[in-house]
């Protein structure tokens, strides 16, 4: 199975492609550049791996949590690919693809991974995962509160010495020293493929996968702006 | 060729498949007026949650409608100016369904589509001619040598002229986006009960202004609100007639001062408020007596849609213009920068 693997959704972009032995990666963190970046670095890692669209089983996409246009941007080239060359595809989420790249990094690992993402207007994304024999567990599912929530969480519910990854670090509450805090920890395309293998195996065992909805997962949906004020009923002039 | 193209500058996703030889074999169009009518405005996130939603589908219908499966030879995306996550949304999709397809792509100007649009219509205009560029962000005369060959000669120094007719409805609490409101409430109301200025005739050159005219509307729906804040319905009716014949008036003395400074005889008029009935009305008779022509294009292709972009991306992508794997959008973005064919 060869899968091609997107992410943008975070200050940094990268392309994989699993080709069922190796996989090849390319990465920028060039920010703001997302959509100039994205589809020639899909180019680029097709043709490092010899291989090419049209070869490609499934394509696998951060659909978030993460910088709303970020997302959009890696679901959108997605899109087009899954559409154009009739691949099927699936959105995988941000922070367990961070979670699952530290797994790679670190294959003895066992124990909590905590991944949160800067989610700006004082709050954060994130969630926990489970460590067991190099298989990652969601622990606790992916969400959206403030800082505090997190520090609280992890003090009532998770061992001391927990692992801490990802810039949504750098507004919570530094915690014991006895947890790994590593706020440079971003999602990389190379890890998605783990976690797209997982999940498209149980969607093809569902055969789920004929027409993915390749949604974004935006976790906050509340719009700050102001809705108006009406004297007139709608339509009624 | 045949064409696939994607507008997604604003609220609406539009899609259109233009063939050089057949013409347009057809358009979709999904507005999201409904979404954005709660906040009386246009809010850009949810306008780019929502592009992203319904792009695809609309693709996958407009293609099969048109018997184009397999069959296109370019896409072509709106690429500025406009709402910078908007237009992602139809960059990245147009772009990648290209790559994917084996076949190039091209990104469009928003108001060059809007320009263009009237040659959609059997009897287009030839070139070369003036156009009166009026839409919710814009407000432009532009002399028109050839595609591509645009000089500004005049524009709004403040509020476009859609923009006036938007704000003017909503000081009445009319529904949005206000123009075509305004217009059907303008039929009811009766001539000569308010007389509102028209902004900047009285002096040379090609420029407009909308916002004293916006205070003035304000002024008088204030002075005549009732109980409940506004005016009684006739009134709005007549409040709306007055405001829409001083826009119109202002529109038209300004496009025959341009067509006589650029000794041209044909007027093309685009963008949404061209589909103002009293505009093309008012622009037809007072041409007339300058021998000269007004075009524009059916109501449909005067407000955002597909077939204008998949038409001038089709213009260009035959001269042989081509956009790179980047997918660079343009959020402001002069129209006389634009390349020439
Ligand atoms: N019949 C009408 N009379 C007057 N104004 C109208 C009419 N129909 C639409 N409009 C106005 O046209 C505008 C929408 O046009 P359009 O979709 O071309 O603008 P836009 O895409 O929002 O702006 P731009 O093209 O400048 O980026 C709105 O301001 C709307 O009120
Ligand atoms: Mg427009």
């Amino acid at each position: 199975m060869k899968i091609l693997a997107l992410d943008a959704a975070t200050e940094v972009c990268s392309v994989a492609v699993w080709d069922g032995e190796n996989v090849f990666e390319r990465r920028s963190d060039i920010p703001k550049s997302h959509a100039q970046q994205l589809l020639p670095l899909v180019d680029e890692v097709l043709s490092a791996a010899a291989t090419d669209l049209a070869s490609i089983d499934a394509i696998a996409v951060t659909h978030g949590p993460g910088s709303f246009t970020g997302i959009r941007i890696g679901i959108g080239i997605a899109q087009g690919l899954s559409y154009g060359a009739k691949i099927p595809a699936i959105g995988v989420n941000t922070l367990e693809v961070m979670a699952q790249g530290y797994v790679n990094r670190h294959p003895s690992y066992n124990g909590y991974l905590v991944p949160a993402l800067d989610a700006r207007m004082a709050e954060v994304y994130w969630g926990v995962y489970r460590v067991e024999n190099g298989i990652l567990f969601e622990y606790k599912a992916a969400q959206v509160c403030a800082p505090e929530n997190v520090t609280e969480y992890c003090e009532a519910n998770l061992p001391s010495c927990y692992t801490a990854l990802g810039h949504g670090w750098k507004v919570i509450a530094t915690p014991a020293a006895s947890v790994q805090v590593d706020p440079e920890w971003m999602p990389r395309a190379s890890a998605i493929v783990q976690v797209a293998e997982r999940q498209t195996i149980a969607q093809i065992e569902t055969s789920a996968i004929a027409e993915p909805p390749l949604e974004p997962l935006y976790l906050r949906n509340e719009i700050s702006w102001k809705k108006r004020q009406r004297i007139r009923p709608p339509n009624s002039l | 060729m045949r064409v696939l193209g994607i507008e997604s500058s604003c609220d609406e996703t539009g899609v259109a498949v233009y063939d050089s030889e057949a013409g347009l074999l057809g358009h979709e169009l999904y507005t999201q007026i409904k979404v954005h009518a709660e906040y009386g405005g246009v809010v850009p996130e949810l306008a780019s949650r929502d592009h992203i939603r319904k792009l695809i589908p609309l693709i996958d219908e407009i293609l099969k409608r048109t018997d184009s499966v397999g069959a296109i030879d370019a896409v072509a995306y709106t690429s500025g100016p406009g709402l910078i996550g908007a237009l992602l949304v139809g960059g990245c999709v147009g772009r990648a369904l290209a790559y994917a397809w084996g076949v190039p792509a091209i990104g469009v100007h928003h108001m060059e589509g809007h320009l263009l649009a009237p040659l959609l219509e059997p009897n287009p205009p030839a070139f070369p001619f003036v156009a009166l560029l009026v839409s919710g962000g814009h407000t432009q005369l532009v002399e028109v040598k050839a595609i591509g060959e645009y000089r500004l000669l005049g524009e709004s120094l403040d509020d476009a002229a859609g923009e006036a007719f938007d704000k003017a409805a909503k000081m009445m609490d009319l529904d949005y986006p206000g123009g075509p409101h305004i217009a059907r409430l303008a039929e009811q109301g009766v001539a000569g009960r308010f007389k509102f200025p028209r902004p900047m005739t009285d002096r040379p050159g090609l420029d407009f202004s909308f916002s004293g005219l916006k205070t003035f509307t304000l002024n008088t729906v204030t002075q005549n609100a009732e109980a409940n804040g506004l005016p009684d319905d006739q009134t709005c009716a007549d409040i709306a007639h007055a405001f829409q014949e001083a826009v119109v008036d202002t529109l038209v003395i300004k496009c025959r001062r341009a067509l006589q400074e650029c000794n041209m005889n044909t007027l093309v008029i685009a963008g949404g408020v061209s589909a103002n009935n009293r505009l093309r009305e008012k622009l037809e008779t007072a041409l007339a007596k300058i021998n000269s022509r007004v075009f524009y294009a059916r109501h449909e292709f005067c407000t955002d849609n597909g077939a204008m972009i998949a038409y001038a991306g089709c213009q260009r992508l035959m001269v042989g213009q081509t956009e790179p794997l980047a997918v660079t959008v343009t959020p402001r973005w002069p129209l006389d920068q634009l390349s020439h064919l």
